[in-house]
């Protein structure tokens, strides 16, 4: 089985390097024969490359320790659910497993498309093509993902307690989705730019598939931060470390090419700027994996770098030199544009909107990058402390959430200073009141700019849905219910991207209430004692002892009080893992609409009779709104992705 | 036991690879690729006048909220209402 | 028009460079060897410092009661005594790699602030 997944993984690459050459030939002479045959070269690289991974997983689940991954990564006590992890936890498997997802993405592009874009398709199907190649020699050729070990040992070393958990079981596979999204939107736009069919055409054909790659990137994000909030113990979601940063950063520039799209569709508007993001982005999810594989010192992870980043700097480079010398051969194709009536218009905040993001995201990369150069010039080694990320990129992030509000107030082509006058009336100024309004009942400063910074946008989105229903319900009559599915149904990309927007207002609430307002305390106790944070009273009542086969686990029962009235009992665990020689937290979390009281047994002797306990408390206000944030995130990506029976014919075909 | 293994896929894969090639040879005299051709031509020449009167928009004021749309739209951009009635 | 996007080029420019100097100025730290900051001695006095090394074996002390948690960072032949307020991080063993943030006092002992664990992504057995 392993050999059979080896050989398929070799005529992999060699059917990838195949389908690379033919269809670019087949694009280029225009033979048909040449096209078909690299699309069929292409879903034979996909069914090879799902064989070679069924092989690999078989191997997993059947602990086969012949295979060095698998003896690095799984033991015999490993569930069986954790053989993805298992699989990622190697950096030459993270790689393979992304290529896969790649290959199946390419293969449905190449049946989706085949037959509606006869001169871009098969120019993408070549740069995919090229772009799985580099995948399949990273794990082939460079590393050998099936590598043998020359005497299979009895047990492995088993996987990080840290990664068996369900959000890192979800939260690589969601990152890998995006990225090879996106990967597969750079490759559809590039084709169109080198075939010279740059005008609206590749919108149409791509808007779903870079709103796929973008939601999922988002929700791997926030399933990251979830993660890190839950289990490494710490209590805080977000640390802007390099591979957390490495994965927003994509996700920030999708976002601004997504909003470039919606200008793309409505005006034709700034052609190059939309390229230019793509490329952007692209070249993003690649540093990706040049940052997590060890090519920029982290902190936090990636200690045990792979020998991959030279290559990927390479490719970063290949990609940036290509792309910009054909946008600059291309450039005067573009025609022209419509030009926009007035900056004050939808298209001027669109622009403005853009600018900030590409703003952040060369914020956080000077940030990772900086110590690095200053390094390099034989400064004194420095690192960027969370301040700096916290201080430069949160007022940005802070003005974005708030200019959303004014995004949508603002009509296409000009917006006339009283229609803009009557929308403030109703939603700025509301805002304002009760952020006044909280900043004289004490509550909080933060809180005040909360309400400001989120009411805003969020009073916005409400007035346009009741102007909108309303309007609805005087047409077609019926209940304000219907009438507010059928205005959503009437333009989904529009109404998706406001439910996203509440969503991003809620993740704002969530990160203002959690940073600004968190208690956090910390006790030992004895088995009777109390502790204070907040206005919680947690007594220790009990300690449990329980045995198993990996682990020994010392579970800790407290009782929850508030204002002196029971309600409920947390039961934090303390887990030494025999295979790690090290203890790990599991916390208990308790989550209310208003705060989590969030509790870690962090330290206990696990010596007979000696019960004494060290207890880590935390208080985090409003933190749960963050994945009620990430609902909303996914719900509005949904509405926006449905496909849209009426109207697909004529969108995919770029009629629109 | 793998190396036969190993030539039957690449041989399979060969031939669901190669087979577009055998295929056309057939097809061409039919001559599929000349109608293609004349229907991208079509295609290429209405786009081109639609492009042309699009440079040609007029607005058009929503009857229910009042926001500017272009006549081509069937519904506002802004709220939803039909804009044909 | 042109004018106008410059104007607005410039402001942008210089509200970017305002927010990178501003953050830079409050949040960079210095990050030294053990030996490093033992030569360095009085001049990294009260200063923000983060240290790398590997936690000595048998060096861990825990005081439960006054939550202190005691060890030694060693790199090469330097050993750095430490004392960090607080639990101990998950993972954190003799042998693990930290980083400690900090500051070092005339004392000698490095007061840290903050613990950080290199996370392994695998286990690798002793060599």
């Amino acid at each position: 089985m392993v050999d059979t997944g080896h050989i398929a993984l070799i005529l992999c690459f060699i059917a990838a390097v195949y389908t690379a050459l033919a269809s670019a030939w087949g694009a280029r002479s225009g033979s048909h024969a040449f096209t078909a045959s690299a699309r069929n070269g292409l879903l034979v690289v996909a069914v090879l490359y799902t064989l070679a991974m069924a092989a690999m997983l078989y191997a997993f689940m059947s602990k086969d320790f012949s295979l060095r991954i698998v003896t690095e990564h799984a033991s015999r006590d490993l569930p069986a659910v954790y053989a993805f992890s298992a699989l990622y936890a190697d950096k030459a498997g993270s790689v393979l497993f992304w290529g896969w997802l790649l290959s199946l993405f390419a293969a449905v592009l190449a049946l989706q498309k085949y037959n509606s874009y006869k001169q871009i398709t098969p120019c993408a199907i070549s740069i995919l093509a090229v772009i799985l190649a580099f995948f399949l020699a990273l794990v082939t050729i460079v590393v050998n993902v099936f590598e043998e070990n020359p005497y299979p040992p009895v047990d492995g070393f088993g996987l990080n307690p840290l990664l068996q958990n369900v959000g890192m079981l979800i939260h690589p596979p969601l990152l890998y989705l995006g990225f090879a999204g996106f990967m597969v939107v750079f490759a559809f736009v590039m084709a169109a730019l080198i075939v010279r069919r740059p005008g609206m055409e590749w919108i149409g054909g791509i808007r779903r598939w870079t709103l796929f790659a973008w939601c999922v990137l988002g929700i791997g994000n926030l399933v990251g931060m979830w993660w890190s909030y839950i289990e490494l113990g710490w209590g805080g979601y977000w640390a802007w470390d390099p591979v957390e940063n490495a994965g927003l950063m994509p996700w920030l520039l999708g976002t601004a090419f997504l909003h470039s799209v919606a200008m793309l569709r409505k005006r034709h508007y700034l052609h190059t700027w939309g390229l230019a993001l793509i490329i952007v982005t692209f070249i993003f999810v690649l540093l990706s994996p040049f940052i997590t594989h060890g090519g920029i010192e982290s902190p936090l992870h990636g200690f045990y770098a792979s020998n991959y980043p030279p290559y990927i700097l390479g490719a970063i480079v290949v990609t940036l030199v290509g792309s910009v010398v054909l946008l600059y051969a291309r450039h005067r194709d573009f025609g022209k544009e419509d030009k926009p009536l007035s900056p004050i218009s939808r298209e001027g905040a669109f622009l403005l909107t853009n600018v900030i993001f590409l703003v952040l995201v060369f914020l956080i990369i000077t940030g990772v990058i900086l110590p690095r150069i200053v390094e390099g010039l034989g400064g004194s080694e420095i690192a960027l402390e969370r301040d700096y990320f916290d201080w430069s990129c949160g007022p940005v992030m802070l003005f974005l959430v708030f200019f959303m509000g004014v995004c949508s107030t603002l009509r296409w082509r000009k917006a006339s200073l009283k229609s803009i006058g009557w929308n403030l009336l109703y939603t700025l100024f509301p805002a304002v009141i009760i952020a006044i309004a909280v900043l004289i009942s004490g509550i909080g400063n933060w809180y005040a700019l909360a309400a400001l910074v989120c009411g805003f946008p969020l009073f916005t989105i409400m007035r346009e849905w009741l102007l909108g229903t309303r309007a609805r319900r005087r047409a077609t009559g019926g209940y304000y219910a219907g009438a507010f599915l059928r205005l959503i149904g009437s333009n989904r990309p529009r109404y998706g991207g406001f439910i996203v927007h509440i969503g991003i207002i809620l993740i704002t609430l969530g990160v203002i209430g959690s940073s600004f307002y968190g208690l956090e305390g910390m006790e030992t106790l004895d088995i009777g004692e109390e502790m204070t944070v907040g206005k919680y009273e947690l007594s220790y009542d009990a300690l449990d002892m329980r045995e198993g086969s990996s682990k020994v686990s010392a579970v800790a029962s407290l009782s929850i009080s508030r204002d002196g009235k029971l309600i409920d009992t947390v039961r934090p665990e303390y887990n030494y893992w025999f295979s790690w020689m090290e203890p790990f937290a599991e916390v208990a979390v308790r989550t209310t609409p208003a705060e989590d009281l969030f509790v870690s047994l962090s330290w206990t002797s696990f010596e007979p009779g000696d019960e004494s306990a060290t207890f880590r408390v935390l208080v985090n206000p409003l933190i749960v709104w963050m994945w009620v944030g990430g609902g909303f995130l996914l719900l509005g990506g949904l509405v926006a992705f449905w496909p849209d029976r009426k109207r697909q014919s004529g969108s995919e075909a770029g009629v629109t | 036991m793998t190396v036969p293994l190993g030539i039957l896929l690449g041989l399979i894969a060969a031939i669901f690879i190669a087979y577009p090639f055998f295929r056309s040879r057939a097809k061409s005299v039919s001559g599929d690729e000349a109608l293609d051709e004349e229907l991208e031509k079509r295609i290429r020449a209405l786009r081109k006048g639609r492009s042309e009167a699009a440079e040609d928009v007029v607005d058009k004021v929503c009857p229910s909220c009042g926001a500017r749309c272009d006549s081509r739209d069937k519904f506002c951009s802004e709220c939803g209402a039909s804009l044909s009635t | 028009m042109k004018k106008r996007y410059l104007i607005g080029g410039i402001v942008l420019v210089a509200a970017v460079g305002y927010l990178i100097y501003m953050a830079l100025s409050s949040s960079a730290i210095y990050y030294v060897t053990v030996s490093e900051l033992l030569d360095k001695g009085s001049d990294t006095y009260d200063t923000n410092i983060r240290v790398t090394g590997k936690v000595t074996e048998g060096s861990i002390e825990w005081d439960a009661e006054k939550l202190e948690l005691g060890f030694s960072v060693v790199e090469g032949n330097a050993s750095l005594p430490v004392i960090y307020k607080g639990a101990m991080p998950d993972g954190f063993k003799a042998g693990a790699d930290v980083m400690v943030e900090g500051r070092y006092h005339s004392d000698r002992i490095f007061r840290a602030e903050s613990i950080l664990l290199k996370c392994p992504s695998k286990y690798v057995p002793e060599e």
